[in-house]
């Protein structure tokens, strides 16, 4: 309503007045609302502040408390002896289903070297007076009993220790790659290099005491002796062959691959010459090598050499009964260290080679397992405390009485 | 390599786990029976005995983890005839099964098994898996192809088991031998505690298997109103049954005086009326 200029009338001033009120009371409200929506929240998160957070921070997380009662455990040994015992028999089982002939040859005499009155030398000492000397040397055996199918060749060692410390270190796993043919890492020495600064290929203690000896076996019938079909590829990991060897790039011959390189001390021929018929085989590829360089555990042990060939007429079911022998060209020298040499012919079962110790063990332990089942059974039966003893608690009980 | 992870990453989730969660007996019983702190005061559980006892049952271990192996790999082939005695497969035998036979150890020493506990434990077993296959397959260790081939014969698992029941079943047999025989306190504590879980969650079933029937049958003439009313403890309390006297001398007669009474607890509790019993 136009009323004097510079002069609110009083109507108007009533009505700011109230809205101004009103605005009041709208803040008020605006504010309880945000006071309570924070609120709100706060409980919502408290109530979300799960049940496992609480019952983490006051440790009552639910758990399972087992307790050693004699009605969990006297069952378990039960359970256990009855359950070895059978099965240490049937280990010891499959262990005595493995067939095995071992030849120590060692001491074999040679078939080309004579003594000064006629008796054949030993090879042994035949090489020790000339290591590069061929050596060929012959050893009878028999079979008694047929072999059954899949019988492997092994050439076992004595006093051997591939697991000294320094041994195992010393080869370069980055050559045997096939990666640096120019430098090898400081492990191999010193049979890194040679006088005149190249490479041994490959390099390491390891692979410069390779076993060279080479063995072959003949049967010997009415018409004469006939030679044995071994197959000298399948002898190593695969898992090796694909992941841990691979031949430097280039052919393999002194002039390619290996340019660089030269052979190793103790070895009569170089690495290319391994298995000169089978590419695939040859080089740091060679399964023998392959089989040498997975340094043994023990000093007694035997490495896969060739498996017999059961495609060959009349060897398509194992080996037959019948006498055989091996022949060896000798080179390799252990008369230095005490060692001993022998050929071993083996098949395998469903755990491998011939070892009773798990069988046994097997029976020992179920055995053992069953008497202290039975003792316990006993000592619970007479000195157990009964539930009622157990639950029979004050606070004045004593820790342990 | 194996060493220096061992400690880091194969052992040490277990113990941590051991350390936050356990408990013998709750915190609740903790209070009601103070003599549970005795070994504390004693310094029972960790003196120089116990560590000598420690170690030495730590070297028997470590003889047995070596032999059996030894014995079972002597002349180790696989069933192809390739030779198993060499000894990157020899050590990493040796290594999985000491790292199982650890972490069943701590199986036995765990007694309050959350889910924390679970993780490390299970997961420590898988981690070592999981980390020797990533060491050697994906960053080219020399141990190569190694642990799946031994692990692809069946003479691993033989020995392994073989090793670990020779290792876990003294321990075992020992401590229940003294928890039977000498049980202590905390023992006989952690045994109510399980009995007296059992009969809260059987008293919760039967009571739910009761209240169907029981509003069945609570047909008595009394409840002339509300159905929810039960009869309440009147019968009960006035006839005395649940009341005890407070110094019970033997031949002393009682005078009936309220205060020489005093209220049976445990009888209370289990003496909720039934109202089919209950005569009108």
């Amino acid at each position: 309503m136009p009323g004097a200029e510079g002069e609110t009338p009083l109507h108007v001033k009533v009505i700011e007045r109230k809205v101004i009120l009103l605005e009041n009371q709208i803040q008020d409200l605006k504010y309880r609302l945000i006071s309570n929506e924070r609120k709100a929240a706060e409980e919502k998160r408290r109530k979300l502040d799960s049940k496992f957070k609480q019952k983490f921070k006051q440790q009552r997380l639910p758990a399972w408390q087992p307790i050693l009662t004699a009605d969990t455990v006297l069952p378990a040994f039960f359970l256990i002896g009855l359950l070895f015992v059978p099965l240490g028999a049937a280990l010891l089982f499959f262990s005595r289903s493995v067939q095995e002939l071992q030849l120590d040859y060692t001491e074999c005499l040679s078939i080309n070297h004579t003594l000064a009155n006629g008796d054949a030398r030993l090879c042994r000492d035949v090489i020790k007076d000339n290591p590069a000397e061929l050596c060929i040397c012959r050893e009878n055996f028999t079979v008694h009993e047929s072999f059954e199918k899949n019988v492997y060749l092994y050439y076992g060692l004595d006093n051997f220790y591939q697991n000294h410390r320094r041994y195992v270190k010393s080869r370069d796993d980055k050559q045997l790659l096939g990666r640096d043919d120019t430098t090898v890492s400081n492990d191999c020495n010193p049979f890194a290099t040679d006088s005149e600064g190249r490479v041994y290929a490959p390099c390491g203690a390891i692979a410069n005491s390779m076993f060279n000896d080479t063995l072959r076996l003949f049967e010997v019938q009415e018409s004469g002796s006939t030679e044995l079909n071994l197959l000298k590829t399948g002898i190593a990991w695969p898992s090796d062959r694909k992941i841990k060897f691979n031949n430097p790039p280039g052919p393999l011959n002194a002039s390619g691959a290996f340019k660089n390189n030269v052979k190793p001390l103790y070895w009569t021929k170089n690495v290319y010459d391994l298995d000169p018929d089978d590419p695939n085989n040859n080089g740091y590829k060679n399964e023998d090598l392959i089989v040498w360089m997975r340094s043994a555990a023990f000093p007694t042990f035997r490495k896969l050499y060739r498996r017999i060939d059961h495609n060959m007429t009349g060897f398509k079911f194992g080996l037959h009964i019948g006498t055989y022998y091996l022949e060896v060209e000798y080179r390799y020298p252990v008369d230095s260290f005490g060692g001993k040499k022998r050929m071993i012919l083996s098949t395998t079962s469903f755990l491998g080679g011939k070892n009773n110790f798990l069988g046994i063990a097997y029976i020992t332990v179920g055995c053992i397992c069953l008497l202290l089942g039975i003792i316990f059974l006993i000592i619970h039966i007479k000195f157990g405390k009964r539930a009622v003893d157990q639950l029979n608690i004050n606070q004045n009980t004593p820790y342990s009485d | 390599m194996f060493i220096s992870v061992y400690n880091l990453f194969y052992t040490s989730m277990p113990v941590l786990a051991l350390g936050i969660f356990e408990q013998d007996v709750n915190a609740k019983n903790s209070i009601i029976y103070p003599k549970l702190y005795t070994p504390g005061l004693k310094n029972a559980l960790f003196n120089k005995r116990e560590f000598f006892r420690s170690a030495v049952h730590g070297f028997v271990t470590s003889c047995v983890l070596f032999f059996i192996p030894f014995g079972a790999y002597y002349n180790g082939m696989d069933q192809e005839g390739r030779s198993m005695t060499d000894q990157q497969t020899f050590g990493s035998v040796v290594a999985t099964i000491l790292v199982i036979v650890v972490t069943m150890q701590i199986c036995l020493d765990t007694s309050y098994w959350t889910l924390f506990n679970h993780i490390t434990i299970w997961g420590s077993l898988i981690f070592y898996l999981l980390l020797q296959y990533f060491y050697n397959y994906v960053l080219g260790g020399d141990y190569v192809g190694t642990l799946a081939k031994a692990m692809g014969e069946p003479m691993f698992y033989f020995t392994s088991l073989l090793t670990i029941v020779i290792l876990m079943l003294p321990v075992m047999a020992w401590r229940f031998y003294w928890v039977d025989v000498a049980p202590t306190l905390s023992d006989k504590v952690r045994f109510k505690q399980r009995h007296d879980a059992k009969m809260a969650s059987k008293r919760i079933e039967h009571d739910m298997l009761r209240t169907p029937s029981a509003r069945r049958s609570r047909r008595s003439i009394r409840s002339g109103y509300a159905f929810a009313h039960q009869e309440g403890f009147g019968r009960l309390i006035t006839s005395g049954k649940i009341m005890r006297p407070r110094n019970p001398k033997p031949g002393n007669v009682s005078n009936g005086r309220a205060s020489n009474f005093r209220p049976d607890v445990n009888k209370f509790k289990m003496a909720a009326p039934a109202p089919s019993t209950v005569e009108v």
